[in-house]
């Protein structure tokens, strides 16, 4: 399975006028916006043939809660062919709660872990998430990343579909007056210079 | 008036019988005794015969003077504050009632003088009525003071008579009382006649208590309006649970137990009338319950649906729990139901909340141990119900109990886990020892 | 959640298509409802470094999979992780680079006898038979509850004496009053397969 997808940002300041033009635009706008707070952790493992392999398991809850299920996540690399969305490879599934020992026991390593806290929609196949990242702290209480807000519209789908691609682009272009939704490659080339 | 003849001749019918008696060979003492016996007899039975009718006639009369009187006070009671009817009605009333207690007095004199040969007839009510003056000189100075207010009342303004209308009804209601006492004074009476009252004769074997029910309840309608609101509450709910009961015994269709159901119901009828719905709580009901089960492995859980209705969860610890439907204590319906282990988990760690405790009147057991459980659970019901009545939930949680070792435990008789692929499915009632379906003895 | 013992019966190799006959035969002289055929899938993906993993799919829970890590000391306990059908392929991702080794195949028939589900079957690798299993669940659901009518099940019904030892040394361990699962289930075969592969490969150095 393949993802296409493009991500953008929006500032705290403006999230919220920003989540009402999105509850417009998506499916069922007379309900509010699916609310979600997840743990992400991100293993990784390094193979005797010199690849590595990164994993990212999600669970709902912050750390100390007990939870019935988690869900386990593999994102290839960007494919850097493609001019209007970003693509990679995309496998997922939902397993029981002992996913973290059963990881560990296969020796790979926690590399990070994040607290991710926002609000779904979706439109049809399309799925928009617009989500705030904090960073687990020992003092308590998680610190965020940044000032803002990061926006992710995405698809899956069989690999080869342009049809899907254009569809996600063009989406993407009705947020245009008040966040720009790039590919991270050329975002990255823009702070450059 | 035809059923008179059998009472009215006791002593004609005697007569034949002593006819022999009268023809054997007389010896010299039996004979004189026997010669003086039939005329003391005839002497003795032919005036009581009369005294007899009289005493009926005259309760007859006294019966119609009631009925009028009832009628009377109805319409009383209906116009109550028309002043110038009330004042016709008092003066009907007292005159009434004056004529109640001579025919009274007339009834108690011929008691006493049981043996003068005066026929009774309504003319002897009114003669005993013109006898007796006292009886007149005592009530009339009562109407008279009765009549001062109404009086009074008639020239007052139009304006002010909606005022008198409540002070009149206090003083019909003072009336009403002295009805009241005359009444009980008169039932004391009738009290005294027991013997004639017995012998009542135109309804049949039926006492005179029907028609007393009646007119109290006319007379002392408004105190009794308040009793009724309260028991009738309680009277319905009995019935309606005898009704189920019996329904519930029919159902099953054992005729073991409906030999049960014969013998007791007479005895046990008694301990319905005791019932008492007392409010119950949520947690009241788990804590008693748990209390009477004493096992702390077996967990409880009770849902509060209305008032009066609640669905507890009875939760073994093999994975099924029974669900009772509960109107208090009493239980209505029960069910057998298995559980996913995964919700026993939830269970077990966080407290268990009601919402997933409700009884689900469609659904059927999968499995055949735990239908053929939840059928022998409502033999079982059934039997203790017409067993000790109000206190049954007790004894079925005591039986229901012992299924910790449902699938465990080995037949009594047969000594094997499994027949036809069930295990022992029924404890003993007294003893809990655990039986195969068939393995069982009635 | 029914209980479930998985017996293997030692027989001969050569004997097992018969055995397995007279077993069923045995079971449809009691009537029962004949339910569809099942089938256990287990696939084993050896690391290079001595971590092996198991992945079981059971045609019961057709729509989940199970993925077992071999403990590298008998005393350890076994890991599973139950996850939807997607853990299949995720799977390739987790051990990328590490190569499939061996399959094995559990095919048989299944029946219904009043609360008693019975599944009888063949073990094949490689279209050769490796050895039968019987399989018996009931709708109990720990140690205490379901041993004694079961034993008496296989011993009345299938007329197996020697039952105990049938069973595998995780039920024999397991503690009396804990809760039977799915993953009780899948342990169980882990353990029968892992004792014909190390009978197999006995009989292998055996003959060389």
């Amino acid at each position: 399975m393949n993802e296409y997808f493009l991500v953008g940002s929006v500032l705290d300041t403006v999230k919220d006028g920003f989540l009402e033009i999105l509850r417009g635009l998506c499916d069922n706008p007379e309900n509010k916006p699916i609310e979600f707070l997840e743990t992400e952790y991100i293993f990784s493992k390094i193979n005797p043939n010199g690849s590595s392999v990164s994993l990212r398991a999600r669970r709902v809850g912050s750390p100390p809660d007990q939870t019935q299920h988690c869900h386990l996540k593999y994102v290839g690399g960007i494919d850097q062919k493609t001019d209007k969305v970003m693509v990679r490879t995309y496998n997922d599934c939902l397993t029981s709660p002992n996913l973290n020992e059963y990881l560990m026991a296969l020796g790979f390593n926690l590399e990070t872990e994040l607290i991710v806290k926002g609000y779904l929609f979706h439109k049809g196949h399309l799925k928009v998430v617009v989500s705030k990242i904090f960073q687990p702290s020992s003092a308590g209480e998680p610190q965020p990343v940044s000032n803002s807000h990061l926006v992710e519209i995405s698809r899956t789908g069989p690999p080869g579909q342009t049809t899907m691609g254009e569809s996600v682009k063009q989406f993407a272009d009705l947020f245009k007056p008040f966040v720009r939704m790039e590919r991270v490659s050329q975002v990255v080339e823009e702070l450059n210079f | 008036m035809a059923a008179n003849v059998p009472i009215v001749n006791p002593a004609q019918r005697m007569a034949p019988n002593m006819m022999p008696v009268q023809t054997q060979p007389p010896y010299s003492q039996q004979s004189q005794a026997q010669h003086q016996t039939p005329a003391s007899t005839q002497q003795q039975t032919n005036p009581p015969v009369d005294p007899d009718q009289k005493k009926i006639q005259d309760m007859f009369e006294a019966i119609n003077l009631i009925a009028n009187l009832k009628e009377d006070i109805n319409t009383i009671l209906e116009n109550v504050g028309k002043a110038n009817s009330a004042n016709n009605y008092s003066q009907l009333l007292s005159s009434q009632k004056q004529i109640l207690e001579a025919n009274l007095d007339s009834i108690k004199s011929s008691q006493a003088t049981n043996q003068t040969s005066s026929v009774g007839t309504p003319a002897s009510v009114s003669n005993a009525y013109s006898q007796n003056p006292s009886v007149n000189a005592q009530n009339e100075p009562e109407q008279n003071n009765l009549n001062e207010p109404n009086e009074k009342q008639v020239n007052l303004n139009e304006e002010e008579a909606d005022f008198f209308e409540k002070t009149d009804n206090k003083f019909m209601n003072s009336k009403i009382g002295d009805i009241n006492k005359s009444l009980v004074e008169l039932e004391k009476i009738f009290k005294d006649l027991q013997p004639v009252t017995i012998l009542f004769p135109f309804q049949g074997s039926t006492t005179i208590q029907p028609w007393q029910a009646d007119f109290y309840s006319v007379l002392l309608e408004q105190t009794f309006e308040e009793k009724t609101t309260v028991t009738s509450s309680k009277m319905i709910n009995n019935y309606r649970y005898l009704t189920k009961l019996q329904e519930n015994c029919n159902l099953t269709n054992l005729t073991s137990y409906k030999r049960f159901q014969q013998s007791y119901a007479e005895k046990k009828y008694p301990k319905y009338k005791s019932y008492n719905n007392r409010l119950m709580k949520k947690e009241e009901m788990e804590k008693t319950v748990s209390a009477l089960l004493g096992n702390p492995d077996i967990k409880v859980v009770a849902a509060q649906k209305t008032e009066h209705q609640f669905v507890l969860d009875i939760i073994m610890p093999q994975n099924f729990k029974f669900v009772f439907l509960l109107f208090d204590l009493n239980v209505e319906r029960l069910q057998v139901r298995p559980m996913d282990s995964r919700i026993l988990k939830i269970y077990t760690s966080n407290k268990p909340s009601d919402e997933i405790c409700f009884y689900d009147f469609d659904y059927k057991n999968k499995s055949n141990v735990f239908q053929r459980l939840e059928e022998n659970c409502l033999f079982a019901w059934v039997f203790f119900k017409t067993e000790f009545g109000i206190n049954h939930i007790s004894n079925l949680l005591k039986w229901i109990k012992n299924f910790k070792d449902l699938f465990n435990a080995k037949c009594s008789r047969c000594e094997k886990h499994l027949l036809n692929g069930i295990p022992p499915t029924w404890r003993d009632l007294k003893t809990y020892e655990p039986y195969h379906d068939e393995c069982r003895i009635f | 959640m029914p209980i479930t013992y998985v017996f293997k019966i030692s027989i001969a190799i050569d004997q097992i298509p018969q055995f397995r006959e007279t077993l069923e035969k045995r079971i449809q002289a009691l009537k029962p409802r004949q339910l569809n055929q099942f089938q256990v899938q287990a696939v084993v993906f050896q690391a290079t470094n001595q971590t092996a993993i198991h992945q079981y799919l059971h045609s019961d829970y057709s729509s989940t999979c199970f993925s077992l890590i071999e403990p590298s000391t008998p005393q350890q306990e076994i890991k599973v992780l139950t996850g939807d059908i997607g853990l299949a392929s995720l799977q390739r991702r987790i051990l990328d680079g590490e190569k499939k080794a061996l399959q094995l195949d559990l095919i048989g028939s299944a029946f219904k006898l009043g609360d008693f589900q019975i599944k009888i079957g063949t073990i094949t690798q490689n279209s050769s038979n490796r050895g039968l299993l019987v399989e018996i669940s009931y709708c109990a659901s720990n140690n205490n509850d379901a041993y004694g009518v079961i034993i008496e099940f296989v011993e009345s019904h299938l007329g197996l004496s020697n039952s105990y030892e049938m069973l595998s040394n995780y039920v024999k361990r397991k503690a009396p009053t804990a809760n039977y699962t799915p993953e009780d289930t899948i342990i169980q075969y882990y353990d029968h397969f892992n004792s014909l592969r190390s009978q197999t490969s006995q009989l292998r150095s055996q003959i060389n």
